[in-house]
């Protein structure tokens, strides 16, 4: 769907789309004026649910083509055939709160219904690759990719992984937008300041660091995936997964899962796992839980990523 | 919808040892099961399946915001399960501001509350958090603001647990309004297993096999854990302990813990001590 970028306020740019926001995204890229618009966002009346979804969670319908997500006191949110998101504001919600879960969980839901395959991942560049980072929320994911960035390599996304076919069937991971969510204690073990950092909501203390020129704006290959791990024991451990385990990582590690049952997109989410399971090597990365390790941790990444 | 069977207890007070003998049970095989495998996993605290169930991140969320939808999330749990859950749980039997249960009665079965000395939890809570430092622990258990991962520093594997002082987190379970509860101490746990672990599994309303129960107690023998935590590890271990499974006695409490200590306990909890017997008419530890 085109529309004229006339009609929105706010052309942004983030996983390789042109998206038009009534609301502004400051976090996101802006667009180029004369590019075809692929997602609209807008504000407008939302049902509190779908009429017979086929898959429900606590706070979210999923149908084909529709998701909705209901976040208390802050929004709900509509999603629709890949390309449009209406949100229903709640009176005291703040423009912060309403931006995490779109710039987070309908995001996630809007391309999984482009039928994107969509990592729970962080991702930075390595010598012209894409290398990504899976887990579950708390592993140390944007920690990971923050210490990469430190050592020089740019960030493609952080948390929200798109993957895509490229013209040549090899599988490209897209920038998602230039920041990185860190919790305080992890900003203390990268030696950022939390001080001049904004809190990602008023009262979380979860703060948004910019990426600036450390963000890689182009899609690239995936060189190797990585799902990240910890453990009760004091020893680092890189583990080579092989055959149907790999497809299983990635099936475990899509980002909300449990929307793709109402979305209908198994099929072609299952193909692309397939895919990149296929063309791309996928190592389990466990560190000890007491003290992260950091240094040591990313060393032995990058001791495992050099030829 | 199979509503949900509750294992509920203060740390350190028998939950994974009921939770071994309860695989074995379930499981009935040749062989003691897998520790690392152990059914009443995940915890009802963990991070992913709240989650999974809600749809947008519980580390995007306060405390509050977390605690307003967890009875939500195990009502869907229980609603969308095949078979019967059996939850572990360390929370307390707290309520909300808008006076709705954590622990919704909808999706409860029932609850299996284990409780243990607290001169003896005392000394085993401070092994596990592997700093020995029992003093600290005692004075956790005096607190009534005492939580797990309670930090906002940092995004904790596991929600926020508010556990209350030791006795209030008891009172919390045994006397919670429109659930069945049954306690069940750990020291009879250890006098009188096929007693105890027969009567859990009766109330659990599981097949009544005596040969059955006896089986899984065996293969739930503290020595048959610790060789298992020796040769494999166990995941549930805190990363600075030495070993989860330590040594499972009663009264050992006398050998570590101070008397300063072991005063304040008793002062703390005399109440909720003289109600599961573990202190004496003359106010003197029973175990």
């Amino acid at each position: 769907m085109t529309q004229a970028p006339t009609t929105s306020p706010f052309p942004h740019l983030a996983f390789g789309l042109r998206i038009d926001s009534a609301l502004e995204l400051p976090q996101l890229l802006s667009a180029e004026v004369d590019t075809p618009t692929d997602v609209t966002i807008e504000y407008g009346p939302v049902p509190v649910h779908l009429p017979d979804p086929l898959a429900s969670g606590v706070r979210f319908d999923s149908s084909p083509g529709k998701l909705l997500l209901r976040v208390d006191g802050v929004a709900r949110y509509l999603i629709t055939e890949g390309n449009r998101i209406v949100i229903e504001r709640e009176p005291a919600a703040q423009d912060i709160d309403i931006r995490v879960f779109l710039l987070g969980s309908a995001f996630g839901a809007l391309l999984h219904q482009r039928q994107d395959l969509v990592l729970h991942g962080s991702a930075i560049e390595w010598e012209g690759e894409a290398v990504v980072f899976m887990g579950v929320s708390g592993v140390g994911k944007s920690t990971t990719s923050t210490a990469f960035r430190k050592r020089g390599h740019a960030v493609l996304t952080d948390d929200l992984c798109v993957v895509r076919a490229g013209p040549d069937a090899r599988m490209l991971a897209y920038p998602g937008f230039p920041q990185s969510k860190l919790w305080l204690d992890s900003l203390e073990k990268l030696d950022f300041s939390p001080d001049s950092l904004t809190r990602i909501r008023e009262k979380i203390e979860k703060r948004a660091l910019p990426l600036g020129a450390d963000f890689s704006a182009n899609p690239l290959p995936i060189k190797k995936l990585y799902l990240l791990h910890s453990h009760n024991k004091e020893e680092f451990v890189l583990k080579e997964s092989v055959g149907p385990q790999k497809f299983n990582i990635l099936k475990n590690n899509t980002y909300r899962f449990g929307y793709l049952a109402g979305i209908d997109g198994k099929t072609g989410h299952f193909q692309q796992a397939m895919q990149l399971a296929q063309q791309t090597p996928l190592a389990i990365a466990i560190r000890p839980r007491e003290g992260f390790q950091l240094d040591e941790f990313v060393a032995a990444l990058e001791a495992d990523l050099r030829p | 919808m199979k509503a949900i069977v509750w294992l509920a207890s203060y740390p350190k007070s028998g939950n994974t040892w009921f939770r071994t003998f309860l695989t074995n049970f379930l499981l009935n095989g040749d062989q003691p099961a897998d520790i690392n495998h152990l059914k009443g996993c995940p915890i009802a605290s963990s991070r992913l399946p709240f989650d999974e169930a809600v749809g947008y991140d519980s580390g995007e969320m306060t405390f509050e915001e977390i605690d307003h939808l967890r009875p939500e999330v195990y009502l869907h749990q229980a609603q969308h399960a095949e078979e019967t859950p059996y939850c572990k749980v360390h929370d307390a039997y707290t309520f909300l501001p808008d006076g709705r249960a954590l622990i919704p009665a909808e999706a409860t079965a029932c609850a299996l509350y284990f409780i243990r000395n607290p001169l003896d939890v005392a000394v085993s809570f401070a092994y596990h958090g592997a700093h020995n430092r029992f003093g600290r622990m005692v004075n956790r258990m005096g607190n009534n603001e005492n939580s797990f991962c309670g930090t906002d520093a940092t995004e904790t594997m596991q929600l926020r647990q508010k556990l209350l002082s030791w006795s209030n987190h008891a009172k919390s379970w045994i006397d919670a309004p429109g659930i069945r509860v049954l306690p069940i101490r750990y020291e009879d746990m250890k006098l009188h297993p096929q007693k105890t672990f027969g009567a859990a599994i009766r109330f659990a309303g599981l097949p009544d096999d005596s040969a059955r129960i006896a089986k899984a107690i065996r293969f739930s023998d503290f020595k048959e854990v610790q060789i298992q935590e020796q040769k494999t590890g166990f995941g549930e271990r805190s990363p600075g302990a030495k070993s989860f499974f330590r040594k499972g006695e009663a009264g050992a409490w006398r050998e570590s813990l101070k008397p300063k200590h072991a005063a304040k306990i008793i002062r703390d909890h005399h109440e909720m001590m003289h109600r599961f017997g573990y202190l004496d008419d003359n106010n003197e530890p029973v175990f």
